[in-house]
């Protein structure tokens, strides 16, 4: 069973001329797989990442995420089933500046009236380092850790996959680094089922499977750089 | 059925309240007759009515919602077409066992998988068992036609026995890392020292042979079992050096805030993705003619598995790299 599956799907933006910014993408994720998608800017790939998690409709094709079709779902049900299923990690890490990084990564538990589960919420920091610094506001924070709190935001709900989009385009080399290998230990850790959209090769190399996306279409990368059978 | 008569209790409650300030507000208004009395009576009546169907409703609702969360307990496939997406207390319950079902449904699909594999290794091992025992009786028969050069028999018999004793070493390894109940001991090891040792036993190893190794990189202190950490260590470093014996291998100590790695990079021709695919399944050589039994990587691998670390592979242009990363 797979956790994201597409079929056919395409999305064209058309604004006087028509322009397919996705054509036919047939994709498949299985549970706990760590994957990279990388291509140059304007090949499709962020226009990927927006409708699987459901904050665009594609113009045609489905998309079936822990076999739910969520193209069938209205916009409210598509809001609720994101919130609980969907983890979305940024380039600008969009953190809350008001408030505490503690209160940051329960956002999305608050969000859906749910109550935290002390443990988990206690093994993620400490994965993550960030323990002794959950009293403090994100802009007292580097950019590097900035990205670990919006990862353990993503973690809390425990999503059914996580989706990043360029999540080190912010970062130097030496803290892009530590953020891929972040996801690989989350990856590792937690199972979770994680999504990467990149253009920087060296984060798609420390990925288990590789796709490239040139004009719309994807292509599998058989010469993945790093392998981790 | 105590809920029910608690809830009609604070139903008659709050209805009669209801009725002794009416009664109140009735006895100290001057307009105070028979008609305005028996109007706030129906009024409270209707109020009763209506907040016994409304519990009645309420509560048939909740039946059904738990209904259907238990057929969902129950069911083994997520129906995908009936699905919708409800934003309350019991949608949040039915979306968390959603994705518990499906989680298990792949724990399951694992199981079978590794039913199968238990079966390819069993194969794997008779075979690996039976062609030095066929070595040694063809030994034994040749002994008997001709017995002038038994010595010579004898040595080949010698060679396939002292395999098998290798081999059972090797398995017995490997089983006990399977099993689990071995547990990694967490002892600080300083990098270097470890990989001295090791440069030291692959030069008794490879006795014939000048080997270089050189080692890059500030020292790091590994936290680790260091008896388990010598055999992966070893086992990539020996791959290294059999892959390429004129160059040697290259080894670079890296630390980060993640992660302190051991990286071995090698200069032969490197694996393809597809042997190196296979290359962790147990007894595949790559090489048939190699005297090891295939089952050195994949026990590297499970040794860093087991100790909070992985092994990863990459390569590029000129060489071939195998990391042995240890998270913090």
């Amino acid at each position: 069973m797979s956790i994201v599956k597409t079929i056919k799907l395409t999305k064209t933006y058309n604004s006087g001329v028509a322009v397919n910014a996705l054509s036919d993408v047939d994709f498949e994720l299985a549970k706990g797989e760590l994957v990279a998608i990388i291509g140059d800017s304007g090949s499709g790939k962020s226009t990927l990442l927006h409708l699987l998690a459901g904050v665009d409709t594609p113009t045609s094709g489905e998309i079936y995420i822990q076999d739910k079709n969520i193209t069938k779902l209205n916009k409210d049900d598509l809001t609720v089933f994101r919130r609980r299923n969907i983890g979305v990690i940024y380039q600008f890490f969009n953190l809350i500046p008001n408030i505490t990084v503690h209160k940051n990564i329960l956002l999305p538990l608050l969000l859906d009236n749910k109550r935290e589960d002390k443990n988990y919420f206690n093994e993620i920091t400490e994965i993550l380092g960030i323990r002794d610094k959950l009293n403090r506001y994100p802009k007292q924070l580097s950019g590097g850790e900035q990205q670990r709190v919006a990862i353990a935001r993503s973690l809390i709900t425990r999503p059914a996959i996580i989706l990043a989009d360029e999540p080190t385009g912010n970062l130097d080399r030496k803290n892009s680094e530590e953020i891929t290998a972040l996801f690989r230990l989350v990856n590792k850790r937690f199972l979770s089922t994680i999504m990467i959209i990149t253009h920087d090769e060296k984060v798609a190399v420390s990925c288990d499977k590789v796709f490239k996306m040139v004009d719309g279409r994807l292509y599998s990368l058989e010469e993945a750089g790093c392998e981790n059978h | 059925m105590r809920g029910k008569a608690d809830k009609n209790r604070i139903n008659i409650i709050i209805v009669l309240c209801n009725f002794i300030l009416s009664t109140v507000v009735v006895y100290i208004s001057p307009r105070f007759d028979i008609i305005t009395l028996s109007g706030f009576v129906v009024v409270n009546l209707v109020i009763y009515i209506m907040m016994t169907l409304s519990d009645r409703r309420n509560k048939k609702n909740i039946e059904e919602r738990i209904e259907g969360i238990f057929k969902l307990l129950h069911s083994t496939n997520t129906d995908s077409d009936n699905y919708e997406v409800i934003d309350d207390e019991f949608g949040k319950l039915s979306d968390e066992i959603y994705k518990i079902i499906s989680e298990n449904k792949i724990v399951a699909g694992k199981a079978e998988k590794s039913r199968e594999v238990l079966r390819e290794y069993t194969e794997d091992i008779a075979h690996q068992i039976k062609t030095p025992l066929t070595g040694a009786l063809l030994m034994l028969d040749l002994m008997e036609d001709d017995p002038e050069n038994s010595k010579e028999y004898i040595s080949h018999i010698r060679n396939s026995i002292n395999r098998l004793h290798k081999l059972t070493d090797a398995l017995l390894k490997m089983a006990s890392l399977d099993s689990g109940n071995i547990s990694m001991k967490k002892e600080q090891a300083e990098a270097i020292s470890l990989l001295e040792d090791i440069k030291t036993d692959l030069e008794i190893y490879f006795a014939d042979k000048e080997i270089p190794i050189s080692i890059y990189g500030d020292d790091i202190t590994l936290i680790c079992d260091k008896q388990w950490t010598y055999e992966a260590v070893f086992n990539i470093m020996k791959n290294g050096i059999e892959a390429s014996p004129e160059k040697g291998v290259e080894i670079h100590l890296k630390e980060t805030n993640i992660f302190k790695s051991i990286i071995v990079k090698d200069f032969g021709k490197g694996l393809s993705d597809e042997i190196l695919k296979r290359a962790y399944q147990r007894f595949y050589k790559e090489n048939p003619d190699s005297k090891g039994y295939g089952i050195g990587l994949p026990m590297a691998k499970s040794i860093m598995e087991k100790q909070n670390g992985e092994l990863l592979h990459f390569r590029d242009k000129t060489s071939n790299n195998f990391e042995l990363r240890f998270y913090k």
